[in-house]
């Protein structure tokens, strides 16, 4: 009996090890640009946090909505009070799993084509979502990329009909992370 | 005598409008403020910044984050990591051991100074402070951030 509790404690402990081995991000690379006739409007955050979980085929960010830095200070101030109202939803998440992808490829040197589904949250508002990008495994190292639109008005963010011609209706969302393996 | 008056009307009502075009394309291609280089607003030590994060963050990023004030922290340098966009960020612990941290990204221009840097020993630097988060670690967030001593 002694002999089992052991043999189940080992087990645990090292099915605990496994798990704790995840692709980390401290200085990932997500940008976006709202391109009308009128205005390109682009900004950027290279302080993304992410995590890539190979047992789980999981991944999750946490993006601050302030690191997202713009050339002029009256559209960051535009975008943080206006829009994103940072100071009430100061972090934009997202939670989900890779879709029909063979975890054993994080181990494996090459370039997949990838798909992610799960829970974006915007301005306090969760949509499930779906989205298609790359990663390249290097050894130790992973790199992600991905493209994708949102639409402001889906995550509850009102563009006053002053601006509107001025702000895209679609939002290019860009994503460039490096991950490097921790224990 | 009427005709003199319409044109003096005319100059001030030109005149308003050139000075409040002026002072909007001013404030419209205004950069963003150079946090490295401006005089701190609030000064503190590594600990008590974290500390006030983790006790009440909402009031924490009110204080801190968005006042847009230029925050001074000095603490030891426990970590300088390499960006991939070229860009320098250092992690600022209160005592060697500690894993909570301040992570500050270096404005590009302080780069160079930050070559000279001895992981270990005291530093104070400013910056913009945009919040925090423990995804990974828990740590504060800063950017545009320059090194004071």
């Amino acid at each position: 009996m002694k002999v089992l509790l052991y043999i189940l404690i080992i087990f645990g402990i090292s099915a605990n090890l496994f798990s704790a081995e995840r692709f980390i991000s401290k200085n990932g690379h997500i940008w976006f640009y709202s391109k009308t006739p009128l205005e390109v409007i682009e900004a950027h955050n290279n302080q993304v946090a992410s995590v890539i979980d190979p047992a789980k085929n999981a991944i999750a960010f946490n993006v601050i909505i302030k690191s997202f830095k713009f050339e002029r200070a009256l559209m960051e101030e535009h975008f943080n009070e206006n829009y994103m109202e940072s100071e009430k939803f100061p972090k934009s998440t997202f939670s989900g799993q890779f879709v029909g992808f063979d975890p054993a490829n994080f181990k494996k040197d090459g370039k997949y084509n990838v798909s992610i589904e799960g829970n974006l949250t915007i301005h306090g508002v969760t949509k499930k979502i779906k989205q298609n990008g790359t990663i390249e495994v290097k050894g130790n190292q992973i790199i992600a990329k991905s493209k994708f639109n949102i639409k402001p008005e889906d995550y509850g963010i009102a563009i006053p009909a002053l601006v509107r011609d001025k702000i895209a209706a679609n939002m290019e969302i860009n994503v460039d992370i490096t991950y490097t393996l921790s224990n | 005598m009427a005709k003199k008056k319409t044109k003096i009307i005319i100059f001030v009502v030109l005149l308003f409008i050139l000075i409040s075009a002026g002072i909007g394309l001013f404030m419209f291609y205004q950069p963003v403020k150079d946090y490295a280089n401006s005089g701190a607003d609030i000064s503190m030590n590594v600990s008590k910044l974290i500390s006030e994060f983790q006790n009440n963050e909402v009031e924490a990023n009110k204080k801190y984050v968005s006042s847009n004030d230029v925050i001074q922290v000095n603490g030891i340098l426990k970590e300088i990591i390499n960006n991939p966009d070229g860009s320098i960020s250092l992690s600022l612990v209160e005592k060697p051991d500690d894993s909570d941290k301040i992570s500050a990204t270096l404005d590009k221009t302080f780069n160079s100074k930050a070559k000279g840097l001895q992981i270990g020993s005291k530093i104070t630097i400013k910056g913009q402070c945009t919040g925090y988060q423990e995804l990974i670690d828990k740590e504060v967030i800063m950017i545009r951030a320059g090194i004071v001593e």
